[in-house]
């Protein structure tokens, strides 16, 4: 895709803990656009998380009973964009002065919605539909003078619509943006040769991930799976590679691209079977490893040594030039390091 | 009975069976129902069947008199239990400066800072989480001189959030959540037990699971309910190298299979029939039966089936239905993230992946501890006798000392599930601690762990629309049968069917 601009907008997210402290306005919203009012059957929350804004009529949705009489594909399709563009405005400031100044200065909705998907739900007993699922895609504006929207890979808002041509639910994986945005030089695409197919793509990370703006990557298809490479200087790419340590250790070592190369790192690991009980360790900076790219440059990695286990470990990146910052989870499956010994078949087990 | 769990935060839900006395779990432990993710439907009823102990009575220093399988059931009759315990995570925080790139440009080290986001070190941000335990500090009483005298359990079943760190594939690109159902075990030893004299040792723990999953059907064409079937799912071994991938996309000339071929060395999607299959064999993914090199799978995809004439779920990919990987084939290598440890080499010692009988494969995603487990899978419908829901089903009837005869000696035939069925899932850990000869020459090694976790690797689920136009498309939707194809499996009849 040939993209006039060479100039991509970085967009800073909203705390979620400033959407949260707000989550009552929101539901003031949902509540008179959809006509309800018992806050125990229609349950709006914002995730303290993600900042991620749900609404769920809980006595709709997998409803018991008679088989709900769902409207037609466009009658569907006609409720879920009607909600969405009476939430949008209604979640906007200029045209809700009773919105919160606070909630005034994000963007709560996505300016941009592309439909994805339109599909009725069955019932888990096969018997009859639920409802109806309307799928679309959040897009942002990325790169000037020519505005066009991209994706926001990893984000979705969800719609669903019962009976009567009613929206019983709303979901966004969405995490409102503000307008703190820096422009920056997009980079080229990696193989500007022959460039395999691929897309510019904002990354949104996920629930419970810091991430503090908004970067454009490259989603390209390698004809063997997907994958994302980095597209502007805030939008680091990590990737940490496990090895042999010394020992009964494990070595990993993060490798970081697409940012000016002087990176800070800080560890943390958690165990999959403890997690719940005992928490996160913190591990430090690592050991700091200049890794030569060609004459001119040079990038920094990290180095850190674990025992056995099963683990996820986490590190956080800062690029010292820019203020990029990425955070990174790995999931480690580290190996007991064993000697074979040449030993008669009789020999018993240890106990 | 039941109580209902609904974490907001995760968007988790399920309903859990409990006793009739208190919040204890049933007879079985923990068995969690109607379990969705932001009203995704996941699964019907997950729950463990039991376990087994294989084990040895041996006059020293060697010698086995006799062999013994006995199976238990999670419950009172043998063990102390706890009351079900919910783990909620606590909530992650983040500055919340004025302007967010100042403060990462000159205040760096409190974006680095870990407590900045996650305050409390001992708490837990990362995952929703069940739990129950079993103790028994006697377990092993009625045998004598054994050499365990307790046995405890716990049941762990952490749901993790929505996110695309971890990578859950290769190409890193796939968000969901994921769910880990861990069974954690720990042998107590006998400190009185004496081994110059007969003695009884534990051979081997075996953890029987019941996965009656259940992926929403989407239904684009409004039509007659009565013809539509719920579930498939489909079985794949994954590719070694990336050479295959070179080959592939000469020989086949749809872009999409040939990466689809690159990727997988074995596939059978849809499933064609009821199915049970290897998935690892003492913690190697092939193994020889007599003349015959035996093939293991390596993961199960699952999703709701679509309508007739509709394209099938996407290989690789995959964006809404439910992926078990116990292990990942060298070939991801190639992806950006594949060389990840999420993915490989795996839990195996090196010294054991290197030498030629592991092959230089790449090893299973287990706890390190107990490594040495052979995994054997099941799907099949969701027979009535087979349903712990239904009234007069009892638990002890669900597990066979040969896992495989609960369905095979059922049923002569497996049944044709093409077109999907309600479907379950049955998936077995045993976890070895005898020692295992790998190498004709003679080379041991010892393998007797006191204390481990099963079902670590968990379980993945994405549900997001599948992508309709590239660069997005990567792996095909097409139905995919090799080396077998569908009317060879079909022709068969087959029960066991190898990778």
């Amino acid at each position: 895709m040939a993209l006039v601009s060479t100039r991509v907008r970085i967009h800073s997210l909203a705390s979620p803990s400033a959407i949260k402290e707000e989550e009552s306005a929101v539901e003031r919203v949902f509540f008179e656009i959809l006509g309800v009012a018992d806050p125990i059957r229609y349950r709006v929350l914002v995730s303290e998380s993600s900042g991620w804004i749900e609404y769920v009529d809980t006595e709709q949705v997998w409803r018991k009973g008679l088989p709900p009489r769902l409207s037609d594909t466009s009658g569907a399709k006609k409720a879920a964009e009607d909600f969405l563009r009476s939430l949008t405005k209604a979640l906007s400031a200029p045209a809700n002065a009773k919105l919160p100044e606070s909630l005034g200065q994000m963007v709560l909705m996505p300016p941009n919605l592309k439909p994805t998907e339109l599909s009725q739900v069955l019932r888990p007993d096969g018997s009859a539909a639920d409802h109806w699922l309307y799928r679309a895609r959040p897009q942002l504006s990325a790169t000037r003078p020519n505005r066009r929207p991209i994706d926001v890979f990893g984000s979705q808002v969800e719609v669903r619509v019962g009976a009567g041509g009613k929206v019983i639910s709303y979901h966004a994986r969405w995490r409102p943006v503000v307008h703190e945005h820096v422009y920056v030089d997009l980079a080229p695409f990696p193989r500007a040769d022959d460039p395999p197919p691929n897309a510019l793509v904002y990354l949104l990370e996920g629930d419970g991930i810091p991430q503090y703006y908004l970067a454009p990557y490259y989603l390209v298809n390698t004809g063997h799976e997907l994958s994302f490479a980095s597209a502007s200087s805030y939008s680091l790419d990590v990737v940490i590679i496990a090895e042999d340590g010394k020992e009964e250790e494990t070595r990993l070592t993060a490798y970081v691209g697409g940012g000016s190369g002087n990176y800070t790192f800080n560890w943390a690991v958690y165990s999959l079977q403890t997690v719940l009980g005992e928490g996160y360790r913190e591990l430090g900076e690592g050991t700091r490893e200049p890794l030569q790219i060609n004459d001119n440059s040079k990038v920094m990695t990290s180095r850190m040594d674990i025992g056995p286990g099963a683990y996820v470990v986490m590190v956080n990146v800062i690029d010292r030039e820019t203020g990029a910052f990425r955070h990174y989870r790995q999931e480690v499956f580290a190996p007991v390091k064993v000697e074979v010994e040449l030993r008669a078949p009789s020999a018993s087990p240890m106990v | 009975m039941t109580t209902t769990f609904n974490d907001a935060t995760t968007g988790w839900s399920f309903v859990a069976l409990t006793s009739g006395a208190g919040n204890k779990p049933p007879v079985g432990g923990l068995a969690l129902q109607n379990v969705q993710h932001h009203l995704h439907n996941f699964a019907k009823d997950i729950r463990l069947v039991g376990f087994w102990l294989d084990l040895e009575t041996v006059k020293p220093p060697n010698t086995v008199l006799k062999t013994e399988k006995k199976f238990f059931v999670l419950s009172d009759e043998d063990f102390q239990v706890s009351d079900l315990q919910e783990l909620a995570p606590k909530q992650p925080t983040q500055p919340a400066p004025k302007s967010i790139f100042k403060m990462l440009k000159d205040s760096a080290d409190e974006a680095l800072n870990f407590k900045s986001y996650f305050a409390d070190t001992t708490g837990n941000y990362f995952g929703y989480g069940v739990r129950a335990d079993y103790m028994a500090p006697s377990f092993f009483s009625p045998w004598s001189n054994c050499e365990f005298e307790g046995l405890n359990i716990n049941q762990i079943f952490l749901f993790a959030r929505f996110s695309n760190t971890p990578a859950h594939e290769p190409g890193g690109v796939l968000t969901a959540a994921r769910f880990h159902p861990m069974v954690k075990f720990e042998f107590i030893p006998n400190k009185k037990v004496d081994l110059t004299r007969e003695f009884v040792r534990v051979k081997s723990i075996r953890f029987d699971y019941r996965l009656h999953l259940y992926i929403d059907k989407l239904h684009d064409k409004p039509a007659s309910f009565g013809e539509l079937q719920p579930n498939n799912a489909a079985l794949f071994r994954d590719s070694e190298s990336a050479k295959i991938g070179a080959a592939a996309r000469v020989v086949f000339q749809d872009f999409h299979e040939a990466a689809s071929r690159a990727v997988f060395e074995a596939a059978e999607k849809p499933l064609v029939l009821e199915v049970v299959a290897p998935g690892l064999d003492k913690g190697f993914p092939s193994y020889t039966e007599g003349k015959n090199d035996v093939k293991c799978w390596d993961n199960i995809h699952w999703w709701g089936t679509r309508d007739p004439g509709e394209p099938q779920l996407s290989t690789p990919g995959g964006f809404h239905a439910a992926h078990l990987h116990w292990r990942w084939g060298a070939g991801v290598s190639i992806a950006p993230h594949g060389h990840e440890s999420q993915f490989g080499p795996g839990s195996v010692p090196p010294v054991i992946r290197k030498h030629p009988a592991y092959g230089g494969k790449w090893g299973p995603l287990l706890d390190p501890k107990i490594w040495v487990q052979t995994i054997r899978i099941a799907i099949v419908k969701n027979h009535p006798e087979l349903d712990p829901t239904r009234s007069g089903v009892q638990l002890k009837d669900l597990s066979k000392p040969d896992f495989y005869d609960l369905f095979t000696k059922r049923s002569r035939d497996p049944n044709d599930i093409e077109k999907g069925a309600d479907l379950v899932a049955w998936y077995s850990a045993e976890v070895h601690r005898d020692v295992v000869w790998w190498d004709p020459k003679g080379g041991t090694f010892e393998t007797a762990p006191i204390v481990g976790t099963v079902f670590i690797h968990g379980i993945f689920f994405p549900h997001e629309a599948e992508p309709a136009s590239p660069p997005l498309t990567a792996g095909t939707q097409k139905p995919l049968h090799w080396p077998a194809d569908a009317a060879t499996i079909r022709k068969e009849k087959r029960w066991f069917r190898s990778g």
